[in-house]
């Protein structure tokens, strides 16, 4: 009689080759589940870089006018962020800019000495070929409250290979000045912390544009899945508002939005890169959408408009800012 | 040998479910293009890809399956090994993704960049997976049955013994 004419009774190999089955089933359904979620949240199919050529030097920055792009978290060189790319060169055929704010995040996926050409030259091409300059707030890198050496050694080759003069500096370009923070936990709550808020207050202080915006990673105001970033809002959030900036631009988080004006300060996170995380809004949120975009704003004397692009060329949000009274 | 009532049900099952789980991976990246707003065809090279291949699979699936379940007694080791089989093709597909595309991106770019296609490297990961699929259902059955010539083998023995 076989075994199964005697019922299902199994050997001892086949025993264990089912409770491997078995058990590897379950261990993969969760694995999978995990895998899934971050294949959601990752652009890792390389991408071929836009090919567009632009016609260099075409923007016209006056002393009332300005138009700048700015862009956060592009740095995988996928697909999803050459699609953004692309459309970022789509848009300064349309409407040209001399200055691309990089929000931070400019390499994933390896160290940015090995990783430069593919996730930053390569999506950038038709822009740099354009001649347009590139300014950063430099991302991560804060683990702790020390930065480590891999951390610094990250940094400096970041900030050598994007020509930038510190951790922290502040540029003008027309009717506005900039100010580019590392908004890192060291960079912040650090050793050096108070000299870089120091820095703020005083360049804020003695700052004569008409329009004051700020530029940093890590977002003070956030509805995604990173959030608000506690060490920001008692130390940075006072001085932007004493000094009556007008706009904040952030990244990390991997979508966009925008806050109503909080204090007079509208803070934007352009985080969608290159990649898409979840975002539920908040009461400060006058919009907020998990979108692959990049920012293109206008200034034009005592009006700046702003606007969020998605990767097809559709407007994911405008908005429109007046200056501060009293400024000119 | 299994009943032809539970015949149908099972082939579907473990043929449907290889197709899925090798389907998976590129309706996740296209459903991650399209919700962050690239709508079209964004990622539907992959999906073409990975659905002719499932296909295939869940056709070589379905067909051995069918012949072994109908032709041989003792079925728990077909069964037991296409399990086996369908967890290592599941866990393939996504995991080689993941550690190939995640941990050696500088070397894609590289080849993306030289005119490579994606869609190279997509068909072999996928090659790979099921390849490592059919190593193991066929280690498996050896396994449950090293000494005989297949997985009826041992049915027969215990049928002469009698």
């Amino acid at each position: 009689m076989t075994r199964q004419e005697a019922g299902l009774r199994l050997s001892r190999r086949q025993l264990l080759a089912a409770g491997l089955g078995l058990t590897g089933t379950a261990v993969t359904g969760a694995a999978l589940n995990r895998a899934w979620w971050l294949l959601s949240r990752e652009d890792l199919i390389p991408g071929a870089a836009p090919t567009l050529q632009l016609e260099p030097h075409r923007w016209q920055t006056e002393p009332d006018r300005l138009t700048v792009a700015a862009i956060g978290d592009s740095g995988s060189g996928g697909r999803q962020a050459m699609a953004v790319a692309e459309q970022r060169a789509l848009s300064y055929r349309r409407r040209p800019f001399g200055l691309v704010s990089l929000l931070g995040d400019i390499c994933y996926y390896g160290p940015i000495r090995r990783r430069f050409d593919d996730a930053f030259a390569r999506p950038m091409s038709p822009l740099i070929n354009a001649g347009v300059d590139f300014e950063l707030a430099i991302g991560n890198h804060d683990g702790g409250l020390f930065f480590d050496d891999l951390a610094l050694a990250e940094i400096e080759d970041t900030l050598e290979l994007l020509g930038t003069p510190g951790r922290y500096f502040t540029s003008t370009h027309g009717p506005a000045d900039f100010f580019y923070l590392d908004s890192s936990k060291p960079a912040i709550l650090g050793p050096d912390g108070a000299l870089q808020l120091e820095w703020l207050d005083d360049t804020l202080g003695s700052a004569t544009s008409q329009w004051r915006i700020v530029a940093l990673h890590h977002p003070i105001y956030s509805s995604g899945s990173h959030g608000p970033t506690p060490h920001l809002d008692g130390l940075v959030e006072p001085i932007l508002q004493r000094h009556r900036v007008d706009l904040v631009l952030a990244g990390h988080d991997h979508h966009y939005e925008r806050t109503v004006p909080v204090d007079g300060v509208t803070y934007v996170v352009s985080g969608g890169g290159c990649k898409t995380t979840p975002v539920t809004p908040q009461p400060y949120t006058a919009v907020a959408e998990s979108a692959l975009q990049f920012m293109h704003i206008d200034i034009d004397g005592d009006r700046l408009t702003g606007r969020s692009i998605g990767p097809t060329g559709r407007l994911v949000d405008r908005f429109e800012l007046r200056a501060r009274e009293g400024r000119r | 040998m299994i009943s032809r009532r539970l015949l149908g049900p099972a082939l579907a099952a473990f043929a449907l479910l290889d197709l899925a789980i090798i389907v998976a991976p590129s309706l996740v990246l296209a459903g991650a293009a399209q919700k962050g707003g690239l709508v079209g065809a964004h990622g539907l090279d992959l999906v073409v890809a990975s659905s002719v291949l499932g296909s295939s699979h869940a056709a070589l699936v379905w067909i051995r399956l069918r012949r072994q379940l109908l032709r041989y007694a003792d079925t728990a080791d077909v069964l037991i090994a296409t399990l086996n089989a369908t967890v290592v093709v599941a866990l393939a597909t996504t995991m080689l993704l993941l550690v190939v595309l995640g941990g050696f991106a500088p070397q894609h770019a590289v080849l993306v960049n030289r005119g490579w296609p994606v869609l190279g490297l997509w068909i072999g990961m996928h090659l790979v997976a099921m390849a490592l699929a059919e190593v193991t259902r066929s280690l498996v059955l050896r396994w449950l049955d090293p000494h005989g010539n297949g997985p009826s083998s041992r049915a027969v023995r215990a049928e002469m013994h009698r």
